[in-house]
Formats: C-alpha cells, sequence, structure tokens
C-alpha cells in the first residue's frame, strides 16, 4: 500500500517522523511532559495524561517548575536573609508536586519520570524540558472556573503553546470539580 | 480513548492537523469530524441594494473554502482508514461553531491549529482558538 502521506507538503512529511513503518498504528506519544503547580487545575491534567499514557503505552515526565524572581536576590541581600531557605522551601513544594504525580501514575501502571527545575519562566522551563526530555506530547490544565493556577495561568499556556514543537493538550476542568 | 474528535479547518493547516487528528482517531478507534466555520457575513448598506449579489458571490466563495477544507481532512481520515463525517457551520463566529458543534456532535476531543488564517502575526495564537480553549468543555490538542 502507498504512503498514505506521500503527498503532504515537504515540512509535514518531515514532522510525521521516520518514514518506513509509518503507520497509523505505529507507536506515537511515547513520553507525555506533564507540568504540575499542585493545583486542582494541574491535577485535572495530570489524571488526563495518566490516563491518556496507560491507553497509548506512554512514559510520562512530571515536571514541577520553582519559579524563583530576579529581584530576591537584591531585596534579600539589603535584607541580609538567607536565600537560601526560600530556595529549599521552593525545592520541597516542587518536589512534593511531582511525588504526588510519580504516586499516582505507579498506581496506574505508567513509567514516571520526576523532575523539579528552577526557572524564572515557567513557560520557558516547560517548553525546554520537553525538548531535553524528548517529550512529543504536552498535557496542561487552562485556567478553572475559580481562581487561576499560578504556573499555568493564561500567558503562561500561551507562551507554551506558541513555543513547543510538539502537539499540546490543554484541559479544562469539569465544572464544579474545582 | 476518544470516540469522536472534532477537527476545525480553514483549510490553511494542512501540513499538522490534517496529519495528527487520523492518527490519534486510529490509535483509539475514534471517528474524525471535520467542521469548517464561516463568520457571518459582513453586511454592507442593504438599503443600496448592492448588498444582495455580493453577498451571494461571497457566500459561494466562502462554501467553496469549506468544502475544499473539509474534503481534505476527509481525505486524510480516508487514506488513514479512519471513519470520517464532515459539517459546515454558517452565520456563527468561527469559535462558536467549533465549541457548539464540539457539542452537538458529541465529540469528546477537538484537535486544532494554534492559529488559522486570521488574526494580527504578532500574537502569540490565534484569537479564535484561544477563544475555543477558553470555552471548550471538553479537551483541545493544540498543534502548531
Amino acid at each position: 500500500m502507498a504512503d498514505p502521506f506521500e503527498d503532504a507538503a515537504g515540512n509535514a512529511t518531515a514532522s510525521a517522523g521516520t518514514a518506513p513503518g509509518r503507520q497509523a498504528g505505529a507507536p506515537r506519544y511515547k513520553r507525555i511532559l506533564v507540568p504540575t503547580d499542585g493545583s486542582d487545575v494541574s491535577a485535572v491534567a495530570e489524571h488526563a495524561a495518566i490516563e491518556f499514557a496507560r491507553a497509548h503505552g506512554s512514559e510520562i515526565v512530571a515536571l514541577s517548575v520553582a519559579q524563583t524572581y530576579p529581584t530576591y536576590a537584591a531585596a534579600e541581600a539589603a535584607m541580609a536573609v538567607d536565600p537560601n531557605l526560600d530556595t529549599e522551601a521552593l525545592r520541597g513544594w516542587a518536589e512534593r508536586n511531582v511525588r504526588r504525580v510519580s504516586a499516582a501514575a505507579a498506581g496506574a501502571g505508567v513509567a514516571c519520570t520526576p523532575l523539579t527545575v528552577f526557572s524564572h519562566s515557567a513557560s520557558d522551563a516547560i517548553l525546554d524540558s520537553a525538548r531535553d526530555h524528548g517529550c512529543d506530547l504536552i498535557f496542561m490544565g487552562s485556567h478553572g472556573r475559580r481562581g487561576l493556577s499560578r504556573l499555568l495561568a493564561g500567558s503562561e499556556t500561551q507562551k507554551v503553546l506558541a513555543g513547543a514543537e510538539v502537539p499540546v493538550m490543554v484541559l479544562r476542568p469539569k465544572p464544579g470539580s474545582v | 480513548m476518544f470516540r469522536r474528535i472534532l477537527v476545525p479547518t480553514d483549510g490553511t493547516e494542512r501540513s499538522t492537523v490534517a496529519l495528527e487528528a487520523p492518527r490519534l482517531a486510529a490509535l483509539g478507534g475514534g471517528t474524525l469530524i471535520g467542521v469548517h466555520a464561516s463568520p457571518p457575513p459582513y453586511v454592507m448598506a442593504p438599503e443600496l441594494g448592492l448588498a444582495a449579489p455580493i453577498h451571494d458571490a461571497w457566500r459561494q466563495e466562502r462554501e467553496q473554502l469549506g468544502q475544499d477544507a473539509v474534503a481534505h481532512i476527509r481525505r486524510r481520515a480516508v487514506e488513514a482508514g479512519v471513519p470520517c463525517e464532515t459539517l459546515l457551520v454558517t452565520g456563527l463566529p468561527p469559535s462558536e461553531a467549533i465549541v457548539r458543534s464540539a457539542r452537538e456532535q458529541l465529540c469528546d476531543l477537538i484537535v486544532m491549529a494554534s492559529r488559522g488564517r486570521g488574526g494580527l502575526a504578532g500574537r502569540l495564537i490565534g484569537s479564535e482558538t484561544w477563544k475555543v480553549l477558553s470555552h471548550s468543555a471538553i479537551p483541545v490538542l493544540v498543534l502548531r
């Protein structure tokens, strides 16, 4: 049978992966990046990603971004406060977030790589992590009915959508769940 | 996993959406629903009597564009061996037509490009896509 995608535009063919044996049923979505900030909104994305991974035989990379603020250093120096206190608290927070996803993934029999990253920009950290870890899909929650997810507030989601080289699955919390 | 996948198309996202959506449908045994939404017509001084012929020509062109766009999705679906339905919606802003079609067609996923034909080049993502993301109750897979 002829390659079903052979008459596609050049860039489409390139993005479709390796040519031999490329079929609709060939393995895809091998590794899914799931950014989490511990909010109810990202919990929706986590559950959906785990379910998707189980259905498609994918593995998960759970990412929590410990967001640092460049202004802290100067302010803290002026106040003679140990900046490591803050860093440690952030790290602990980020590690708790990814541990939660790892546990849920393990419960579903899905392989999960936990990842915590320090960054000034959540969207940059998400895009870099997706690239560095060879993720071919990103799952994210959009903002909910009530309250904004800190990590995934509108502008960060937009930046990820604009900059991602791979598909991004955007999930909205079900009404009543948030 | 996804049973009914809505694929909005304005005819410009040929390389990404038209390839990815059938693949996803094939993986999970789903059906594609290709939809093209024509925005409401621009009303031009109806009292001058010029509107009707212009509107007719405009509508004809839009309909041809829509037919071509959904035909492309259907072709890709057939090639991937995936069932496909198509749908033309007129008279609604595209984002509204997309969200409504998803609901009426009982879809469980929307696959669309991060930007389509319209919008400002400087925007990060298309305004219609952003509106769909804000209003859709079901997951939206956004492709470049």
